[in-house]
């Protein structure tokens, strides 16, 4: 605090004035002799308490008009310290991580809510002429205010950040992104300000904030943590074997941080608890199974998994989870083997390969039948019919399969010995990609590289490896997606309506060639029914909040209708050739059912299928990691400070003695 | 040639404007001679008092006959006696009674002598006697009542006695005073007394009662000065006590609501004081005329300002 201009604080010997005045009247006052003087002397005895304090209350507020005046034009000033920066007009980035783990509480705030409020009060000491950015560190980073001069927009835009994030954090990409921010300023002086917890896990690169002629300043929110933290480490749904018609949900949870002792968990559906059980951490880590009844197909197939336990981030101590997959490809293997069961049987090594599948990848609902028993099979329930070394169906079966195909089903025929080349053209001719010939021997015939990478993906380690000996005539010119190293086709394709038809020149087991025995096997095998079923029940993956979901839809649906967590419900449009739609609303953790309505029903939406958004799983290790130098220029205790002036307010304050001083005079009157 | 204090109390144009006024005594009055008021005594007048029963000595021309003729009973009627009356004129002369606000015509002790002059001359025009004590707080000048052609010039002589000084350091002493006159007024008659009645004493009127077991007709005229009753004084200002060493200083604006108050009080109690000793009271503001005070106390119809 100090004065601009001190010499005017001479002026408060002019308070001295009104004690004078006082003074100066006591001594002169006129003489009245009065006869009822005795009288007078009893009223002012009434009124002596009341007027003493009065003429005090104005003696006071006189010398109190007159310092006040007198300081006013001292001009004072008190010296604030800027909350960032050194006063000076300056192009400033503010990144805040809005990553999962500053949902941490710290006291009665989230660190999201102190980093929100930092960046509000280093807005706020900005002078005028600054220009200001704000990015978002929460993967991926983002720029939340594009640099600009419109503090009040900024301060805004801060102001309706969400209060909640599940994102990872991505602090050496949001730096970037606001060191080239900076880059279109023109004021000489650029400075970022990076508010973070600073965790171990968001690793950032202290060579990231080596900014050329840009001041970084890194403040930690919030204090370390004093309990551990739980997250759940995986979950895992699934049939249980024991007991029909339940789910098992197996959870597994893991800590960081201060050993943690119990913990309840419990499985939620529509706000209820179905299922809870109590497991204790040992060793960092504890497991809890759930069996829940498996919902059928009205029932709701998500829940969400809630941990309950005392530790320092609440908000990873959910998950989503899956208890059925409707979106599972439902695929009817047909076993033409006369002696299925057997190590020789047909589907001996496809049956168990598929069933090594995790469902994290793809998928599938499998069911086996014998070819007598296809006739009659409802083919509505099934997505891919699997033709294994069956021998030519009836006329009555093959068009009930090409009726199958052109209404958006897929086949796959797969050689073997009971597949007769003549038969096979009269009875399914029309909806088989190619021609075929009859069986021929070949001397280790191998694959090609696969013609489409979409189709086979790189790095199927031991597929070209397969040597074929015998395999089925299939035509050259027929689309292939896998050829043989002497150019004939190997696994042959065509589009019939609105399905697919693969015809596979070997056979699934390891009568025509070594595939099976190949580690390129079931990747094969799961492309095949991949293509044959328009990319339905491909999995999403681990989707992250944040990332956008990729949500393949099925060449029938006319429309996808994606439910959140919350029961918000968003509806996408599907085109004719659309097989994926993008769904980018994913910032709240849990289980996304997806309905798709078909086109023939385009008004009826039928689950097809769930998603989870998981917590990304770094964000839940706590421990503070190193807190990166700031630049020397402008770390937080060099930061500036301020005059700011106070003469109008005491201005002010003279003009309210100044009345209160009149109301004295007029309580003094009456 | 400076003009005699007596005109200064009743002047020509006074005596015009209360030439109409007569003095009757509402109480009755011992007098020698016989007069215009009533007299305890039973005489021969026309005024019929009662009847009452023939005791042997009585004057049998007294005797009713036509009482007895009805009812043949013994019974004689009584008649009231009229006397002339002796009135004494008291006058309070302390310094409290020489404030004038600055207006030497509104001197409270030549107001309150300008009544009694004209209250005199009223009755000595009736024929009653008219004596005066003038007194602060011992007597000063003592007139004995007489009804003689040259009592009028004595009496204003007497009324013309000045306070002694505008300050004085004696405590006044009403009491001590009406007693005096007490003492000395004699047989039953009127007094009218003339003061501010500002006393510390709280027994300061209590000769007053006993003045009125005496028989005594006592009329009391408060004279007070509108500055007194009004408190004009603007400002701060250093108020002295007109009879002591007092004095205090204050705005006076902030005590005038509290003094109107205690004003209040003491008018109120003095009004109360006095009917209750048995004596009229009157309150006289000295800018207010004296033949109004004279005439509300005189004629039965205007009795504004009279108890």
């Amino acid at each position: 605090m100090g004065l601009e201009t001190p010499l005017a604080l001479l002026g408060l010997l002019a308070a001295l004035l009104p004690l004078l005045a006082h003074r100066m009247r006591q001594r002169e006052l006129p003489r009245v002799v009065l006869p009822t003087f005795i009288l007078l002397s009893r009223a002012h005895a009434r009124k002596q308490s009341k007027r003493s304090f009065t003429d005090t209350l104005l003696l006071l507020l006189r010398i109190a008009i007159v310092t006040a005046a007198s300081l006013a034009i001292a001009a004072p000033y008190v010296t604030a310290r800027l909350p960032f920066g050194d006063g000076r007009v300056a192009a400033t980035a503010i990144v805040i991580d809005d990553s999962l783990s500053m949902m941490r509480r710290d006291g009665t705030d989230s660190l999201l809510g102190r980093a929100r409020a930092r960046a509000l009060a280093a807005l706020s000491g900005l002078p005028q002429g600054s220009e200001v950015c704000v990015v978002l560190a929460g993967k991926p980073a983002r720029v939340l205010v594009p640099l600009g001069k419109d503090l009040l927009t900024a301060t805004h835009e801060l102001e309706v950040l969400p209060a909640v994030s599940m994102r990872g954090a991505d602090l050496d990409a949001a730096v970037k992104l606001a060191a080239r921010a900076l880059t279109a300023t023109r004021l000489p002086t650029r400075r970022v300000l990076v508010l973070s917890d600073f965790a171990r896990h968001t690793g950032l690169d202290p060579a990231s904030l080596a900014l050329d002629g840009v001041e970084v300043t890194s403040e930690r929110m919030g204090s370390a943590p004093k309990l551990g933290n739980a997250f759940v480490e995986s979950v895992h749904a699934a049939p249980d074997p024991t007991q029909p018609g339940h789910t098992s949900v197996a959870v597994e949870l893991a800590q960081t941080g201060a050993a943690l002792g119990s913990a309840r968990v419990e499985l939620v559906q529509s706000g209820s608890v179905v299922a809870a059980t109590d497991t204790t951490f040992s060793a960092g880590r504890a497991r809890a199974q759930l069996l829940v009844p498996t919902p059928d197909d009205k029932g709701d197939q998500v829940a969400l998994l809630r941990v309950r336990v005392d530790d320092a981030l609440d908000a990873d101590n959910q998950a989503g989870v899956v208890l059925t997959r409707a979106d599972a490809v439902r695929l009817l293997l047909v076993n033409g083997d006369p002696h299925p069961g057997s190590d020789s049987d047909e589907l001996y090594y496809a049956q168990r390969a598929l069933r090594l599948l995790p469902e994290t990848t793809f998928a599938l609902a499998t069911r086996t039948i014998d070819p007598l028993l296809l006739a009659r099979e409802p083919l509505d329930a099934t997505d891919v019919v699997l033709l294994a070394n069956v021998p030519a169906p009836t006329a009555a079966v093959a068009q009930r399969l090409l009726r199958f195909v052109e209404q958006g089903g897929g086949l796959i025929v797969a050689a073997g010995d009971h597949v007769d080349a003549t038969l096979y053209n009269a009875a399914l001719g029309a909806v088989l990609p190619s021609h075929l010939s009859s069986v021929s021997a070949t001397s280790d015939l191998r694959f090609a590289a696969p013609k489409n990478p979409d189709f086979l993906p790189s790095g199927l380690s031991g597929l070209r490896e397969t040597r074929t000996q015998r395999r089925l005539g299939l035509d050259p010119a027929a689309q292939s997606l896998l050829d043989f190293d002497d150019g004939t086709p190997a696994i042959a394709a065509i589009e019939i309506g609105s399905g697919r038809s693969l015809l596979l020149a070997t056979s699934l087991d390891d009568a025509f060639s070594d595939l099976p025995l190949r580690p390129g096997f079931l990747p094969l095998l799961v492309a095949m029914i991949h293509h044959a079923s328009a990319g339905a029940g491909s999995s999403m993956g681990r989707v992250l909040p944040g990332q956008s979901a990729e949500v393949p839809v099925s060449p029938q649906s006319a429309a996808v209708e994606i439910v959140d967590p919350t029961g918000h419900a968003q509806r996408f449009d599907v085109g004719n050739t659309q097989r994926v739609v993008h769904y980018p609303a994913t910032s709240l953790l849990g289980a996304y059912q997806v309905r798709a309505a078909d086109r023939k029903t385009p008004g009826k939406l039928v689950a097809r299928g769930a998603f989870v958004v998981s917590a990304p799983r770094e964000e839940s290790d706590l421990t503070p990691g190193p807190l990166p130098a700031s630049s020397k220029r402008n770390t937080p205790t060099a930061a500036g400070s301020t005059h700011q002036p106070l003469g109008t307010l005491v201005f002010l304050f003279a003009g309210l003695l100044v009345i209160a001083e009149g109301f004295a005079r007029l309580r003094k009157r009456a | 040639m400076t003009e005699p204090a007596t005109s200064v109390l009743l002047d020509q144009a006074l005596v015009e404007r209360i030439s109409n006024l007569r003095v009757r005594a509402r109480r009755a009055v011992d007098g020698v001679r016989s007069g215009i008021h009533r007299s305890p005594h039973r005489g021969a007048s026309m005024i019929f008092a009662e009847h009452r029963d023939y005791r042997p000595g009585d004057d049998l021309r007294t005797l009713d006959w036509r009482a007895y003729a009805r009812n043949d009973r013994y019974t004689v009627k009584r008649f009231e006696q009229e006397t002339h009356l002796r009135a004494s004129l008291l006058l309070d002369v302390s310094a409290s009674m020489a404030y004038d606000g600055g207006k030497p015509e509104t001197r409270k002790s030549q107001y309150a002598a300008s009544l009694l002059a004209a209250l005199g001359f009223i009755l000595l025009g009736q024929g009653d006697a008219v004596g005066a004590y003038v007194f602060d707080s011992d007597l000063r000048a003592t007139l004995p009542a007489r009804s003689r052609p040259d009592q009028l010039d004595a009496l204003l002589t007497a009324l013309s006695t000045a306070p002694r000084a505008t300050r004085s350091t004696t405590t006044p002493q009403l009491a001590r005073a009406l007693g005096s006159v007490g003492d000395r007024v004699g047989r039953r008659g009127m007094l009218v007394l003339a003061s501010d009645l500002l006393d510390p004493d709280p027994a300061a009127l209590r000769p007053l009662s006993q003045l009125a077991a005496l028989g005594h007709e006592v009329l009391v005229l408060h004279t007070l000065h509108p500055d007194e009753l009004d408190f004009p004084f603007r400002n701060s200002l250093r108020f002295e006590d007109a009879e002591g060493p007092d004095m205090l200083e204050t705005d006076a604006a902030a005590v005038r609501s509290a003094y109107h108050e205690e004003m209040t009080r003491f008018v109120d109690d003095c009004r109360q004081r006095c009917i209750s000793a048995g004596a009229r009271y009157a309150l006289a503001r000295t800018d207010r005329p004296e033949e109004e005070v004279l005439a509300s106390l005189l004629l039965p119809g205007r009795r504004s300002g009279w108890v």
